[in-house]
């Protein structure tokens, strides 16, 4: 042994911890390649979209304790759905808004204060499923341009047609609108 | 003591079973670290420590790995899959490198790793990190899981008895030897192997970076 080497004062077992310390400081740091998650994401996104979509279409005899409401769902949710529609298009065609208009005629202003008046109903700008699945509504006041009510099937009185109308919106959290009243 | 939250763990995995994507990031997220960890140091390939973590996660993702909750945590669960995995690759090297592969036994003959297959990787930047993680890599692999699970990432001894699936009194006996063993190589106590196996046969690959003496550690102080 060289004389030259500093003398080891400190037990062995206390040299070998501060060694093993150095070396964990060192790993702390250390972590699997990003490449491995993206893999692996992939790798989960097929496993799931071949899996689950597969268990949803899985056919089953429904048992008693399922109910006869989840056979009901099962094959008479679209002749639901399509009730739904033609009950909500029936709705609005009877509501005070249709009723105005095919009152007043073409004066839009006119027809869209009297419903206003009446009831304040809204017009579904999105299907009714999404706008009771939003979360958040929130409702805003806006200036919409008379010529983007023609849209949605509101008559356009040319000489006005580049004026706006007052609107409360309802708006989804992303901004999107759901629904919307003219405010007189 | 688990790095992880075992009920957190439950949730994500039976959230990650039902299609959840978000719940499958977050437990790899949360375990990806320590296997990489524990797999680096056991193999001493970053490559290798990649595929193992990697196949860990692909066999859970595919379900093929039986978790059973009653049995232990889940991060001791994937270390103990981690360790087979490690177990069957070292096998499978022994087989090209050399024919005395010896069984998991606890004989001091046994405490030295016979080979490497494949030429160390500097992994750290480090150096005296660096030559205690090549310490390390001579040691016998199932003395090194012990050492590695405890000193690396602060396991219990039931843990690692679990995971290494031996008891508790083996846990301790090899820990000890281990540590022993790590400090003679650091020290130098030990001669490279391929000046003690040099009858005719090529040299191991653990011979590219010989046992040399770290600083702070001397014979004299061993001695």
């Amino acid at each position: 042994m060289s004389d030259t080497k500093p003398p080891f004062i400190s037990p062995p077992d206390a040299a070998l911890d501060r060694a093993l310390d150095t070396l964990r400081r060192e790993f702390e740091a250390l972590n699997t390649p990003r490449h491995i998650e993206t893999r692996l994401m992939t790798a989960f996104a097929t496993v799931t979209a071949s899996t689950h979509p597969l268990q949803s279409k899985k056919l089953r005899i429904p048992s008693r304790r399922d109910g006869f409401s989840r056979l009901l769902g099962q094959w008479f949710a679209p002749g639901v759905a399509i009730s739904a529609s033609v009950a909500m298009a029936s709705w609005m065609m009877l509501s005070p808004l249709s009723q105005a208009i095919d009152d007043v005629g073409t004066d839009t202003t006119e027809a869209l204060a009297y419903a206003s008046d009446a009831v304040n109903p809204f017009i579904a700008l999105q299907s009714l499923e999404r706008i009771a699945m939003e979360p958040t509504p929130r409702l805003i006041a806006a200036n919409v341009p008379r010529t983007s009510l023609a849209a949605y099937g509101v008559p356009i009185n040319p000489e006005i047609a580049g004026q706006s109308v007052r609107t409360e919106m309802l708006v989804a959290a992303n901004g999107q609108p759901l629904a919307m009243r003219f405010v007189p | 003591m688990p790095l992880t939250d075992p009920i957190q763990d439950l949730a994500l995995l039976t959230e990650m079973r039902s299609g959840n994507t978000a719940a499958f990031a977050q437990l790899y997220r949360q375990h990806q670290g320590p296997l990489y960890r524990f797999a680096l140091l056991r193999c001493g390939s970053a490559a290798a420590a990649a595929d193992i973590v990697q196949e860990i996660f692909l066999a859970l993702l595919n379900n093929t790995l039986k978790f059973d909750p009653s049995r232990g945590v889940l991060q001791g669960f994937l270390f103990g899959v981690a360790r087979n995995f490690l177990s069957k690759q070292h096998e499978a090297n022994c087989r090209y490198v050399s024919n005395s592969h010896a069984p998991d036994t606890d004989d001091a003959s046994d405490e030295l790793a016979d080979t490497v297959a494949g030429p160390l990787e500097r992994l750290l930047v480090n150096e005296a990190a660096e030559n205690v993680r090549v310490a390390l890599q001579q040691i016998s692999p199932h003395f090194r899981d012990v050492l590695i699970l405890y000193e690396m990432h602060d396991l219990s001894y039931l843990e690692i008895a679990q995971i290494c699936d031996i008891d508790l009194g083996t846990v301790r006996s090899r820990l000890s030897r281990a540590r022993a063993r790590l400090l003679g190589l650091l020290k130098g106590d030990f001669a490279p192997k391929c000046e003690r196996n040099a009858e005719g046969q090529p040299p191991p690959v653990t011979c590219a970076r010989p046992t040399e003496q770290i600083s702070g550690f001397t014979r004299e102080a061993h001695s």
